[in-house]
């Protein structure tokens, strides 16, 4: 016999004898029963399948909206068990729903694209990384928003739904990071001279590595000087520094070897004598 | 040298120089480096301080914590047939250690000072910016006796391929790699290995047990294996 008119039969027995409907009762107990073990159950659940990859403080609160989610529709079983109308409830728990949730929606938003950032693991506390063209260090993630320390120092706080869309440059997701520098030298100069005298510093430079093996090449062809491509290797944690001191090393090597960075010119013929003023006065006098 | 330093005296380490010398007040004691005529380092010790010049695997140049491994880039590439196995001597780069000491000879005492004495110590990455290795770079050529600066190391090229190797890089990891010296000289020897072709791209490099040769001392600057008791092996991937 189902369950139902077991219980509807225990209803009209019982119902008759104390002239009360304990069916009812029994079954809104039963419902609040169910809801509870279903909640601890799913509660448990939830725990175990995303305790290694959500950190305690996530975790915990979601545990606890699932429980309570699945209790509130337990009362709400209870209560049309025991004939209270909860079609009113449902609509004002309803209308009540869509406001919160609009009035929610971006903490909602946050919330969810915390626990999407966490399962997806695009950058750790402490690495170096640029969101959407702010750049600094991963100090904290929560809940709610990423805090980034910039590279000035300040801490920066951003809501997790803007990280989760936005392009992530991560700088320690290698092991190395190549340097690039365009350095223009004047057309007079002796072009494979320059190339030997920065490969010769970069040779020189500790941390440059020697593979993958540094290259200079005449990228362009440029008004004023011929632009040479500088591009080496560095360990990651060390681009910034590296790439700081290595320009000026450049430039004076290149200096000191005699070859010269030139300032933008350019060569302008006039196709008419120009009559020039020794002064004022002539030119006005003229 | 390898060993202890009294004071009064200079020690030429290759491009550098080393002194050790009372200092003008007349108690402390003055240390310097020189390279290329200009001091690198320079620093005061108390009175009964007493300092002593060690080898080290290269691991703390140029920076300490970014290599693990060497990579030896041989002068002139060997071909191994099927089968065969042949043994030849190269040279790897070493990390000169300054250091005082208070205890005994196989303590370790306060650094004070790391240098290369011979070259710009440079770096190399073997593999995949994502996934290889960040290793110290040394070229070197087979039978090279070594040096200043340098040790010795006996590698075993063993090919188990069915076809001849060509050989031109050796990856030795820093790891379980154990250094030896000999006192009052700047001779050093590194742990015996055997790279076991395994493919056309594939070998392994093992480390041999830690055992050193009859008049020399070991290191007490070295990386401990990542697994005690397990001999330390290098699994190179990407070509050799």
């Amino acid at each position: 016999m189902p369950l139902h008119d077991a219980l509807n039969e225990t209803t009209g027995v019982v119902g008759a004898i104390f002239g009360v409907n304990y069916g009812a009762y029994l079954k809104a107990l039963l419902a609040i029963v169910v809801a509870v073990v279903v909640a601890f159950l799913l509660r448990k659940l939830v725990v175990a399948t995303l305790s290694g990859r959500l950190p305690r403080h996530i975790l915990t609160p979601l545990a606890r909206v699932v429980y309570y989610v699945v209790i509130f529709l337990g009362i709400i079983g209870a209560l049309a068990a025991l004939g209270i109308e909860t079609s009113g409830l449902l609509l004002a728990g309803g209308i009540a729903g869509i406001v919160i949730g609009f009035a929610s929606q971006t903490v909602v938003s946050n919330l969810l694209s915390g626990i999407f950032l966490y399962m997806d693991r695009p950058f750790m506390i402490g690495d170096p990384v640029d969101i959407d063209g702010v750049g600094g260090v991963v100090q904290d993630i929560t809940i709610f928003s990423t805090r980034i320390r910039r590279w000035d120092g300040v801490v920066m706080r951003i809501p997790n739904e803007q990280v989760f869309n936005s392009k992530i440059q991560r700088f320690n997701g290698s092991l190395v990071r190549r340097v690039e520098y365009r350095v223009g030298i004047s057309y007079g100069s002796d072009i494979s001279k320059a190339i030997n005298v920065i490969m010769k510093l970069l040779e020189s430079e500790p941390l440059v590595l020697v593979k993958p093996e540094p290259m200079v090449f005449v990228e362009d062809l440029g008004d004023s000087a011929v632009i040479l491509n500088v591009r080496f290797w560095v360990p990651s944690q060390y681009w910034f520094p590296v790439k700081a001191s290595v320009l000026g090393k450049i430039k004076e090597a290149l200096a000191s070897n005699g070859i010269e960075i030139p300032f933008p010119q350019r060569v302008v013929w006039f196709a008419n004598k120009l009559e020039t003023a020794s002064s004022p006065q002539d030119s006005e006098g003229s | 040298m390898y060993g202890p330093i009294t004071v009064g005296t200079a020690v030429e380490a290759g491009s550098s120089v080393l002194r050790l010398e009372r200092a003008s007040d007349g108690a402390m004691i003055k240390y310097t480096r020189s390279q290329e005529g200009s001091t690198a380092s320079s620093l005061l010790l108390s009175p009964s301080s007493k300092v002593r010049l060690l080898p080290s695997t290269p691991r703390l140049l140029p920076e300490q914590g970014i290599a693990s491994c060497i990579m030896t880039e041989l002068d002139q590439p060997i071909v191994v047939a099927p089968g065969e196995s042949v043994t030849v001597h190269i040279s790897v780069p070493v990390d000169v250690l300054v250091e005082s000491i208070a205890g005994g000879e196989d303590s370790r005492g306060t650094l004070i000072d790391v240098f290369s004495p011979i070259a710009t110590p440079k770096l190399a990455l073997y593999g995949e910016p994502t996934e290889g290795f960040m290793c110290r770079y040394w070229r070197t050529s087979i039978g090279d006796t070594g040096g200043v600066g340098t040790a010795r190391a006996r590698i075993t090229v063993r090919n188990e391929w069915e076809k001849p190797s060509r050989v031109g890089v050796i990856i030795l990891p820093l790891a379980g790699l154990r250094i030896y010296y000999k006192p009052g000289s700047w001779d050093a020897v590194v742990s015996d290995a055997v790279m076991s072709i395994g493919g056309a791209r594939v070998a392994d490099v093992t480390l041999g047990e830690p055992r050193p040769p009859e008049g020399y001392r070991a290191s007490p600057y070295f990386e401990p294996r990542k697994i005690p008791g397990v001999p330390p092996r290098f699994s190179m991937s990407w070509g050799y």
